[in-house]
């Protein structure tokens, strides 16, 4: 069972509460079951995973938990967000793409890249020199920019008891995700060890900072805890609700609890 | 004066299984800290201020399903907000006037690829912000 944790950042009150406490807010997408907002207030973290184990008390079914970190200030689309300003540099980078094609040589290439870069100082140039695309779709001012969040922050590390105490073994996988460049964080856990267990999340921000004319992001990193609840159900046929070794005819039969 | 973002998470596949939006809705916006109520829920009601510049976004909740904001009706019909498109995404935009009550509004949304519409009536609303900060 796969279960995709989503947390949605207020990026500007983070920031400006030096902070994730209550301004992460938390939605929980099951593949096979209802999606839910996390309890009665989003932003409490907390997770159930269940595990499913055999009437013999093996586990029968792993959980795997992946997290997601998105902003709720941007568009949620992959897309670079740093866009070219001037409708003159779009079409010479056009004109470059097409020239491109019929080039033979690295030499070339490389000579092509370089007098466009003369030019328009672009290929691979860093965030602060580039411009941002707003959420209507147009360049923003630095003043715009400067008030803020317009970097999507990333989850960094999940640490605490029970990552310690070998309840997940979380780790950083690749994969076409929307929100975060295709980074995320997921972990199996071991649900053998039932109940209430706690880790921190380490989230980084980038502060815009203005320095000579010129913006520059500041990562500062925040922790917020999230529960971690491991339960345990039994193994049941799909189609009868009956445990598992009788045909699909029966009625749903309950087993004696092993474990008394 | 912001610009104030209103997320509306679309539980596409329950939806489309219901037939309806009930129970797949789930709202959050940006303005907690000025007293935005109910987020992460069917009837979030979004705080702003006179000027501010309101951006509605709807995103699945499955990467892999589609859904996108077909139009925005507030019960007052000064209300109007502006639909856009920004890189074929759908966006609606509008700029707060002065103020006074809560006014609540219907979204309807095209849920999957069948361009199915689904309305979610009058649960999400604006709100006079109760803290000013800055």
């Amino acid at each position: 069972m796969q279960d995709s944790v989503f947390l949605l950042i207020s990026v500007l009150e983070a920031l400006k509460q030096r902070g994730v406490e209550g301004n992460a807010y938390q939605l929980l997408a099951r593949l096979d079951e209802e999606s839910e907002v996390g309890g009665p207030d989003p932003a409490t973290l907390r997770v159930t995973a269940t595990g499913v184990h055999r009437p013999d008390g093996s586990i029968a079914d792993d959980v795997t938990l992946n997290w997601n970190v998105a902003s709720l200030q941007e568009h949620p689309y992959a897309r670079p967000k740093p866009i070219i300003l001037d409708a003159q540099t779009e079409a010479a980078v056009k004109a470059l793409a097409e020239m491109a094609r019929s080039l033979t040589s690295i030499a070339e290439i490389k000579a092509a890249i370089d007098a466009f870069e003369a030019e328009h100082g672009l290929v691979g140039a860093s965030l602060a020199e580039q411009g941002f695309m707003g959420l209507d779709g147009q360049p923003m001012t630095v003043a715009e920019v400067m008030a803020g969040g317009h970097i999507a922050p990333v989850l960094v590390d999940i640490t605490g008891q029970a990552v310690d105490d070998e309840v997940i073994f979380p780790a950083q996988y690749g994969s076409p995700d929307s929100d975060s460049a295709g980074w995320y964080w997921s972990a199996t856990v071991d649900t053998h060890k039932v109940g209430l267990h706690r880790c921190d999340l380490h989230i980084m921000f980038y502060r815009p900072r203005l320095e000579e004319h010129m913006i520059q992001w500041d990562p500062e990193i925040y922790t917020v805890g999230m529960d971690l609840v491991v339960n345990q159900i039994e193994q049941t046929n799909g189609f009868t609700g009956a445990a598992i070794g009788y045909l699909p005819l029966v009625e749903p039969v309950t087993l004696e609890d092993p474990h008394g | 004066m912001a610009d104030v973002v209103v997320r509306v998470f679309v539980d596409v596949l329950s939806a489309l299984y219901a037939d309806s939006l009930e129970d797949s809705v789930f709202g959050f916006d940006s303005r907690r800290a000025f007293g935005s109520q109910e987020l992460g829920g069917p009837n979030v009601s979004t705080a702003v201020q006179e000027g501010d510049r309101i951006f509605w976004l709807a995103v699945s909740l499955e990467c892999e399903a589609y859904v996108h904001l077909h139009s925005i009706e507030f019960e007052n019909p000064a209300l109007v907000p502006a639909p856009s498109s920004v890189d074929g995404v759908s966006v609606f935009t509008l700029t707060v006037p002065t103020l006074t009550s809560v006014q609540p509004y219907s979204l309807d949304i095209c849920v999957g690829t069948s361009g199915k519409t689904m309305r979610h009536s009058s649960g999400f609303s604006i709100r006079p912000a109760e803290v000013i900060h800055e």
